[in-house]
């Protein structure tokens, strides 16, 4: 007769779990980015990449919606995350704003 | 101004005589003016929003201050003279940093002009400081566009 382990029981991760209710309680903020006539669509293009780590396809994509709708949602952060990437975006005199996302 | 050459190493350019004197120029003008206050929400505000913004404008203040001491000293060490113009020599970092300085002239020039929708025209009796912002706008315009296109 085969040997029958006793039933084990896995603790809970709760770590995770508390961090993602943390992080779920916490302010989120969109970062857009606004349409105006002076930045080169190039540059705009550029920019994305390089502060989002975007490939073209993605960073035109955003471009493009700026330019047609007047803004482009970029990210949902926390706020921490949300401020820095409007300091990368203003570096570059881009047009960007981190509003709340509630 | 064209692209030459691009690998691991960075980005080489070749400008003619006109455009290095004017690359030069244009990088020696910056700060154009005092940076243009900037806004860090438009739709909403929470309690850490004015504070946010203050920090916002000091952070980009002193980045300006970097900028220029940046590029100083990368056209100083990456322009030179060659045969028939000028090659400049540019790494990654370097690249952004003469991009964000063309920009921010090309954007405080967009306002210095009163933030114009038409980027070609003119007002119908522009002042020289008109004609200066709008030269200066259109030629740091030039270059970003060839140094991001090649």
């Amino acid at each position: 007769m085969p040997h029958v382990l006793e039933p084990v029981t896995i603790p809970t991760p709760t770590t995770g779990k508390k961090t993602r209710s943390q992080d779920d309680r916490a302010p989120a903020f969109f970062v857009i980015c606004w349409n105006d006539p002076v930045n080169l669509m190039v540059y705009v293009t550029h920019v994305f990449m390089k502060v989002f780590g975007w490939n073209r396809q993605k960073a035109e994509k955003h471009m493009l919606e700026v330019h047609e709708k007047g803004r482009s949602v970029l990210v949902r952060e926390g706020a921490e995350r949300a401020e820095f990437y409007v300091h990368q975006l203003q570096g570059y005199k881009l047009q960007a704003t981190m509003e709340p996302a509630e | 101004m064209k692209l030459l050459k691009q690998n691991e190493a960075g980005w080489k350019y070749e400008l003619n005589q006109n455009e290095g004197i004017l690359l030069r120029m244009l990088v020696a003008e910056f700060p154009l003016t005092a940076a243009t206050a900037v806004k860090i929400a438009r739709t909403g505000a929470d309690a850490k929003s004015a504070e946010r913004e203050r920090l916002l404008n000091e952070s980009l203040a002193q980045h300006r201050l970097e900028v220029k001491k940046q590029a100083g000293k990368l056209l100083a060490a990456n322009l030179k003279a060659g045969e028939a113009g000028w090659r400049l020599s540019l790494s990654a970092k370097e690249r952004e940093v003469l991009l964000q300085l063309l920009n921010d002239i090309r954007v405080e020039s967009w306002h210095a002009l009163g933030e114009p929708e038409d980027l070609d025209t003119l007002p119908p009796h522009p002042s020289e400081t008109d004609l200066r912002h709008h030269n200066l706008m259109q030629l740091a315009g030039y270059f970003e566009y060839t140094i991001v296109e090649g």
